[in-house]
């Protein structure tokens, strides 16, 4: 669980349970099969749910894709009912529900701000399964046959690292903003042991900090820590000797700020001077522009947790001497020192999960459940390439005259499409679970052409021009564009362009746009000012049609990489339906938009400022 | 009176972890949890 928005996010749980409306399900009770339901993310942030039946991973959903609220932390009802809707089964058949965290220990803990691990332990056996009625009173309503059960919340993330990772075996490291009241967690995981060796308590830890600075330039919305590690490659590291006072540390990567701080938003606002005076550089308003200071200190914090993140492994290689590392929690979604930390082989194997932070938690701590109730069974997942939610449906009926014929193959089609410049939305079959989109809900462009990045951050996201765009490599063609040929399938590494694909670039740049705008390579739009890119590589097991669209371009340009960013605008959850895609589309400058094999020309009947009046109903989370 | 008695007890309970705990160091200490414990709250 990284930062909970607020203790008012808790309050309607605790003050009035029976506010949510739930209407109570029929009560089917099939009882001969075993109906696992994973569920996490309600008591922060990224409500979700996974649906597991006689050990099958059948479905998981995310909750903010249903209610359009980005990281939304309400029960998740309907993700809930849309995994049992792909399993054709109600609510009354879920036979064991799995919550991703102790509910009782986080409680006390946000209440006392001081870890009462042991108290709040014993509390929790002493207490009924009945006593949660404040926590899983919606659960009970909804889920009348289940029996309830809670895990340790890192432990839910190292479960679900451990079951879609590639080895048998592993350390794990989960570095978190909280889970329950520890920040960190570490230990040995294999098919029939799990052993929790090593904790560090949520006070004050890395993703504390993390956020903290992450408010302090400016970033204020839930969720925004991506867009610093963004924004640190166009920056110096300047100030991390400044930011190194605001925090004692050791070598083996503990991490104590001196003042207490916490996730709370009036605590994190007040808390940012701390930031001023430890760096020398003002906070600064999510209006201002950004100034090279605010650069810099976004390179000082990134080299700061790489720091102490590789403090953090190396202790974990020395003391287990395990050769492979599971690298999960809220903090493990900084892809660039999860891509840093395999490639300087800090272990000889690393996994990196894309369920690995809070919206795979409900996955993980079904799969925990299935490996504690089941121990001499061992357990396969199928993650059908983390294609877990719903399928889209169909464009709305308004949209049929703006359907283009074609002939030949959609892939085909489309690749020609790119080649020509054009921007695509491409919702295909169902959507992915996690942050990224993976080719079944995505935006895809192609990254030759100049001004790109530009044109689809302004036009079509409506986001800040420095964001870079993730490039989707066909797998067998990675090592002759980057420096770095194994997996990342799931956008969860970054690597960095070969350097005979670089072209040459000036000492120094006199602006931020300057920089940006500078044609680094062949490939701009995906290359990131160091050169380095998240990739994903899509390989024809996992990901087969996309893989298709992919070889199609690459026979058209003779470039095997298409952008892949989300299908969203600034602050909007990722599309689900062929119908949110289709208002998505209309209120962008988007070229062409794919629902399954349909193909649909943008109207462009809305003016400029239509499309920014649309945007505004998403600025709260943006 | 319920809901009165529910909040007298937990506020209870905090006030015990507040004068019970000092607040946490810096830095790795051994777990003493047990990873597969799914029963307690």
């Amino acid at each position: 669980m990284m930062p909970k928005r607020s203790d008012a996010a808790l309050q309607p749980a605790l003050k009035n349970p029976r506010s949510a409306a739930i209407t109570r399900p029929s009560m089917t009770g099939n009882t001969d099969r075993e109906i696992v339901l994973g569920v996490g993310g309600f008591l922060g942030h990224d409500a979700n749910a996974a649906l597991f039946v006689d050990g099958q991973l059948v479905a998981a959903n995310q909750e903010e894709r249903f209610t359009r609220r980005k990281h939304d932390g309400i029960f998740p009802t309907n993700a809930i009912r849309e995994c049992l809707n792909v399993a054709g089964l109600t609510p009354g058949d879920v036979t064991v529900c799995v919550f991703a965290e102790k509910p009782l220990q986080s409680i006390l803990f946000d209440r006392a701000k001081r870890p009462g691990a042991i108290v709040s332990r014993m509390l929790g056996r002493m207490l009924p399964e009945s006593a949660g009625g404040l926590y899983n009173h919606q659960a009970r309503s909804l889920l009348p046959h289940a029996r309830f059960r809670y895990a340790w919340h890192h432990i839910s993330h190292v479960a679900g690292a451990f079951y879609t990772a590639p080895f048998r075996r592993a350390a794990f490291l989960c570095i978190d903003g909280k889970g329950e009241d520890y920040s960190a967690s570490a230990g040995v995981i294999d098919d029939t042991d799990l052993r929790l060796l090593w904790e560090q308590p949520y006070e004050n830890g890395l993703g504390l900090l993390y956020t903290l600075v992450t408010y302090h330039l400016g970033f204020e919305s839930f969720g925004s820590e991506y867009k610093v590690m963004g924004l640190a490659p166009y920056g110096k590291p300047r100030f991390a000797d400044g930011l190194s006072r605001l925090f004692a540390t050791d070598d083996r990567g503990g991490l104590r700020l001196h003042e207490p701080v916490t996730f709370e938003h009036r605590v994190m606002a007040e808390s940012i001077q701390l930031v001023a005076k430890a760096s020398g550089v003002p906070a600064r308003n999510s209006s201002d522009p950004l100034s090279p200071e605010h650069v810099d200190l976004a390179a000082s914090l990134q080299k700061v947790f790489e720091d102490e993140v590789f403090k953090m492994a190396r202790f974990l290689r020395a003391k287990t001497g395990e050769p492979n590392l599971l690298f999960c929690g809220g903090c493990a979604q900084n892809c660039v020192v999860a891509g840093r930390l395999r490639a300087e082989r800090v272990f000889e194997q690393l996994f990196n999960s894309p369920v690995g932070g809070d919206m795979g938690s409900g996955l993980g701590a079904a799969l925990l459940y299935l490996r504690t109730a089941r121990p001499r069974r061992s357990i396969n997942v199928d993650t059908k390439g983390f294609y877990l939610g719903s399928e889209p449906g169909n464009a709305p009926a308004s949209a049929a005259r703006w359907r283009l014929s074609y002939t030949g193959g959609i892939h085909e089609y489309i690749a020609e499409r790119l080649a020509e410049g054009r921007t695509v939305g491409w919702v295909r079959g169902r959507m992915e679970l996690g942050a990224r989109a993976l080719g079944a809900r995505s935006i895809l462009a192609d990254p030759r052409q100049p001004g790109m990045q530009s044109r689809l951050n302004l036009a079509v996201k409506f986001r800040e021009s420095f964001r870079p765009f993730a490039p989707a490599i066909l797998a067998e063609d990675v090592g002759q564009w980057f420096d770095s040929t194994e997996e990342s399938n799931y956008m969860n590494y970054t690597a960095n362009l070969l350097p005979s694909r670089r072209h040459p670039i000036p000492a120094a740049f006199a602006t931020l746009k300057e920089q940006l705008d500078y044609p680094r390579s062949e490939i701009q739009s995906v290359i990131h000012v160091d050169f380095s890119a998240r990739l994903q590589t899509v390989d024809s097991s996992v990901h087969p049609d996309f893989h298709r669209l992919l070889l199609a371009f690459k026979a058209v340009t003779g470039v095997p990489i298409l952008i892949n960013t989300s299908f969203n605008v600034r602050g909007q959850p990722i599309v689900r339906t062929a119908a949110e895609a289709w208002e998505c589309f209309v209120n962008t400058d988007l070229d062409l938009l794919v629902v399954n094999d349909e193909v649909y020309a943008n109207p462009c009947e809305r003016s400029r400022e239509d499309k920014l009046a649309w945007l505004r109903q998403f600025s709260q989370t943006a | 009176m319920i809901k009165q008695i529910r909040h007298f007890v937990l506020r209870v309970i905090v006030g015990l972890i507040r004068a019970a705990k000092a607040p946490a160091k810096a830095g790795w200490k051994r777990s003493q949890r047990r990873a597969d414990d799914l029963f307690g709250m």
